[in-house]
């Protein structure tokens, strides 16, 4: 139906010339995980370290864990023991969650940083393809 | 001046940010004494384009609305390419056609402002995502003030947006944020370009008196959608209840993405704007926890009602307006949610002045009247260079 329309076609035409004619600079995308490039050859191994890293990175537990031992239940002494229990956990808790916070922030930049250049590395293949195609198609005997 | 706005939807039964936008910016520069018209479909739902509106003219709220039909969807393949987009981030160049072709269109209206297009000082489209307002900018470019509405999403990475951007005639932004992702993200140089901003109503005393109510809600407004990240949010408010905390999220709209069945999630669907008011009035915060935002009207009704608001600190537009305004707080971690909970509850004056400064700058950057000065600045000298 497109196809028919005069106005569809001019829209393609300065479509097409805009295309031609207008060379953009690339933009990176900031993608936390890029994904597996469908019209490319990828290296399995880093889409497959990336994707266990994407569900491991979030899943940080900084909650407090406090099982009861066998002196929990024994009347009075029981409570007071594992108030104190807790008041040391929470300590040691603080301390953890600190450096658990900073690695986080480093991790995440660590992520970004790795993301970014499986994106660029997934375009400069592109490129690479494409290239290649041209040199294929330059070196056929029609072209000699 | 004589002004089309064309957008691929328009209606006030249409809720999306961008349309409501365009539909407040038709009646307020027609109210300023321009000549205004808005070029449309007879669509109403973005998902299945069918046409509800009959087709012509007809005048909303002293605005001359053109309706023209859909005369082209092929949802099938529009998904699968839209699908392959979101998971990759790219598509290749035909492929980007075909999305382009498979979307919503309205041939109709090309054909028309094709023929009319000289007869206006410019043509507002809005917004860059929706293939029919990619089309109709495509057929006057020289005449095309783009108001794109960008994220940080994949379609504002594809080279037909981005060459869009660079071949129209101007380009406006609705924040600084969203500015600097054109210029420096998406690596484009464009050929005229502003920060228009955007404004919700006229401003007026907040229309109910605040009283934050105890047990205490933080307010959510707007579509339920996963993509506003809202999974984070009921994961945060569960863990709150968890707790202890006496704290409820209440949700003022609809959509697919909807909390989960317990008591600290109350669902109120779509309200009026009575009850709208009436909750941000009583609401400890409204909270905005979407990483995506080209503008966010919703944290300007929270300030024009003086409520302070907390968004997610990843969101550069909405953690933008937010330090700006000093008008909320910004968290990421769950850590950083819980503590901004507690200063919110415990320090009341704080709260309040947190809401006082949310009103305030709005009071001085967005307001209509603003807002159409600054159009009507950019128009001028637009149509003079």
């Amino acid at each position: 139906m497109h196809e028919t329309q005069p106005v569809w076609q001019k829209i393609q035409e300065r479509i097409d010339v805009a295309l031609a004619h207008h060379q953009l600079d690339t933009a990176v995308p900031p993608v936390v995980f890029p994904g597996k490039p469908a019209d490319i050859p990828y290296d399995i191994e880093l889409y497959a370290h990336m994707q266990q890293a994407a569900q491991a990175i979030p899943a940080f537990d900084r909650e407090l864990l406090l099982s009861e031992s066998r002196w929990s239940h024994l009347p009075i002494a029981g409570p007071l023991l594992q108030k104190g229990r807790r008041a040391l956990h929470s300590i040691a808790l603080f301390y953890a969650n600190r450096t658990l916070q900073h690695q986080q922030t480093v991790n995440w930049h660590l992520w970004e940083a790795v993301g970014r250049l499986t994106a660029v590395t997934q375009q400069q293949q592109r490129h690479i393809e494409a290239l290649q195609a041209q040199l294929t198609a330059l070196n056929q005997p029609d072209n000699q | 001046m004589k002004l089309a706005i064309i957008t691929p939807r328009f209606g006030e039964a249409i809720l999306g940010g961008a349309e409501t936008f365009a539909r407040h910016l038709a009646e307020k520069l027609v109210a300023d004494h321009h000549q205004v018209h808005v070029w449309t479909s007879c669509a109403q739902d973005y998902y299945s384009w069918e046409n509800v509106y009959p087709e012509g003219s007809t005048i909303l709220n002293q605005v001359t609305v053109r309706r023209f039909p859909i005369t082209s969807y092929n949802q099938p393949h529009f998904s699968k390419l839209s699908q392959k987009l979101v998971a990759h981030w790219a598509l290749g160049k035909d492929e980007q056609k075909a999305w382009l072709m498979a979307g919503a269109h309205s041939q109709l209206l090309y054909q028309a402002l094709a023929q009319e297009a000289s007869d206006y000082d410019a043509l507002l489209v809005l917004p860059y995502q929706a293939t029919l307002a990619q089309a109709a900018a495509w057929v006057a470019p020289e005449k095309t003030i783009l108001i794109p509405c960008l994220h940080n999403e994949p379609h504002a990475y594809l080279t037909l947006s981005r060459l869009l951007l660079t071949q129209v005639g101007g380009t406006l932004f609705l924040t600084p944020e969203e500015q600097l992702f054109a210029n420096r993200q998406l690596n484009i140089k464009l050929k005229r370009q502003g920060v228009l901003g955007a404004a919700v109503s006229d401003f007026a005393a907040p229309l109910v008196p605040r009283n934050p109510t105890k047990p205490p809600y933080l307010l959510a407004i707007g579509r339920l959608e996963a993509g506003k990240n809202l999974g984070l949010l009921y994961d945060y408010v569960q863990r709150l209840a968890d707790e202890g905390s006496p704290l409820t999220l209440v949700l003022a709209g609809d959509g697919p993405y909807k909390p989960p069945h317990q008591p600290h999630f109350q669902l109120h669907g779509f309200v009026a704007e009575a009850e709208k008011q009436a909750l941000l009035a009583g609401a400890t915060a409204l909270i905005h926890p979407s990483l995506n935002e080209s503008f966010s009207l919703v944290l300007l009704e929270a300030w024009l009602a003086e409520c302070p608001v907390l968004v997610h600190s990843q969101c550069p537009v909405t953690a933008g307006h937010v330090t700006r305004s000093q008008g909320g707080l910004a968290f990421a971690t769950f850590n950083e949610f819980s503590t901004a909970i507690k200063q919110l509850l415990t320090e009341p004056e704080t709260a309040a002045k947190m809401g006082a400064n949310g009103r305030s700058y709005t009071a001085q950057n967005y307001t209509w009247p603003l807002i159409i000065g600054r159009l009507e600045k950019f128009l001028q000298s637009w149509t003079t260079s």
